[in-house]
């Protein structure tokens, strides 16, 4: 076969792939799969003992949750905050 | 002639009649401008279904709260209650013009809501009027899109629709943030903007609260033989307060026997910076249009008080979404930079101000 008949045919195939890919390509906005979970982190207001539980609705910063398990001080809600735990990603 | 020469021919030919097309004719633009505008076009059906899903979603919160008819609730806030801005050409008295009609328009939506749903909490309220405005803002972005997009195909201009083509992602994420919003504030926890009232409470410890002005509070604390004097907007509803007002009234109570004044805010990263980096400077660290940033500005000026700024940096759509992990480390950061300036910037029995600027939802 000519080298032309080649080029010209390789020039096509390449051309024809390339509007194919930009065509089929499309902007991804999905976020990576991902697990979601708000957590409250609780603080004795005394001796500063720490635990985090789920979030409670109607639950907010400052509000008082009960007694401290070591001392008996108010436990309050310190912190309230959103974890995610990143799943593999699989790219295409 | 042979079959080389034949197709040499046919490929110059070709090439040639290409380089016409290409070069003296509108083909090509068409074709982009046909390629531009159905990407546009594709945008708009997902910016209509964020406008719809947050529609959906916000007649679902008013229904739990037996809100009678909350899609005529919505329908009649979006596209009303606008605020025209004052006259700037004359700057005299603006700033006063200008806190006048965000009061003006603030008092608008509350008695709005009011009116619509009797015997409601002050933050059931508040939460109604930020998913309105968030309804608002959504269909506004739909809308301002869908125009541009009209005028381009009107005046077949591909430069306009290229233009649009480039930006659109951006606004469709934009979009996004602002409808993933609206669950975020109907869940009820912290968001991101809520970095710097997240970070005065924690100095607030157990103290009580007092009202000093409309829906913004004090706290008198103290650390290390100090007296802090804790400003934020009074929570858990999604408000944020008027903190330069209640700067100046504090200000004023005390006589201006005051060391320093530091302000906490949310700060918007750059690309290149991590969510929850915490900076420090000099200034007033809010994010106002002017009333409440230059009430604190004159303030400080007044009694010849230092002004610092600690910001906790964040993107568009975490500042606007429940607080995340990493701003959250931000916000502990944020907590020990502020004692640390009280601890190497002022003296024992010194007062110090430190106020929290943000939207204060699920911080009491």
């Amino acid at each position: 076969m000519e080298p032309l008949y080649i080029l010209v045919i390789a020039l096509t195939a390449f051309l024809i792939s390339f509007l194919l890919m930009s065509l089929t390509r499309r902007p991804s906005n999905k976020p990576n799969e991902e697990q979601k979970k708000i957590l409250e982190v609780i603080k004795c207001v005394n001796c500063g003992f720490e635990e985090k539980t789920s979030f409670k609705a109607d639950d907010y910063v400052g509000k008082n949750v009960g007694k401290c398990p070591k001392c008996g001080g108010d436990l309050i809600v310190a912190g309230i905050y959103l974890e995610k735990y990143q799943q593999a990603e699989m790219k295409v | 002639m042979d079959g080389t020469q034949d197709w040499s021919s046919i490929l110059l030919a070709v090439i040639i009649l290409s380089s016409f097309v290409l070069n003296f004719t509108d083909i090509p633009q068409k074709m982009q401008f046909w390629r531009f505008s159905s990407v546009v076009r594709r945008r708009i059906y997902e910016l209509n279904e964020l406008e719809n899903d947050g529609r959906r979603k916000s007649i679902k919160y008013l229904k739990d709260l037996n809100v009678p008819n909350p899609k005529e609730l919505i329908e009649n806030y979006v596209d009303n209650f606008f605020m025209i801005s004052p006259v700037d050409i004359e700057p005299t008295d603006i700033i006063s013009r200008l806190r006048h009609l965000l009061r003006t328009r603030d008092e608008a939506v509350k008695r709005y809501v009011i009116e619509n749903l009797k015997n409601i909490s002050d933050e059931v309220r508040q939460k109604i009027e930020v998913m309105l405005e968030l309804n608002s803002i959504l269909t506004f972005i739909n809308k301002v899109v869908k125009h541009y997009y009209n005028l381009g195909v009107k005046y077949n201009d591909w430069v306009l629709m290229m233009r649009l083509a480039l930006d659109v992602n951006q606004i469709y994420l934009l979009a996004k943030a602002y409808n993933n919003a609206i669950e975020a504030f109907g869940v009820g926890a912290p968001i991101g903007d809520g970095a710097g009232p997240l970070v005065v409470r924690t100095l607030a410890n157990s103290s009580e609260e007092r009202e000093i002005v409309p829906e913004t509070v004090v706290y008198e604390s103290s650390f290390e033989n100090r007296r802090i004097y804790v400003v934020k907007a009074k929570g858990p509803g999604p408000t944020v307060g008027r903190p330069g007002e209640a700067l100046e009234k504090l200000v004023n109570e005390l006589d201006g026997k005051i060391a320093r004044i530091i302000t906490v805010d949310a700060a918007l990263k750059l690309e290149s910076e991590r969510s929850g980096e915490v900076a420090f400077g000099v200034g007033a660290a809010i994010g106002d249009i002017g009333p409440e940033k230059i009430a604190m500005e004159r303030i400080a000026t007044k009694y010849s008080i230092p002004l610092d700024a600690v910001v906790v940096k964040m993107s568009n759509e975490e500042a606007i979404t429940t607080m995340t992990k990493e701003i959250y480390d931000g916000v502990l950061k944020a907590v020990d930079v502020v004692k640390n300036i009280i601890r190497s910037k002022t003296k024992e029995g010194d007062a110090v101000v430190v106020i929290g600027v943000g939207n204060t939802l699920g911080i009491k």
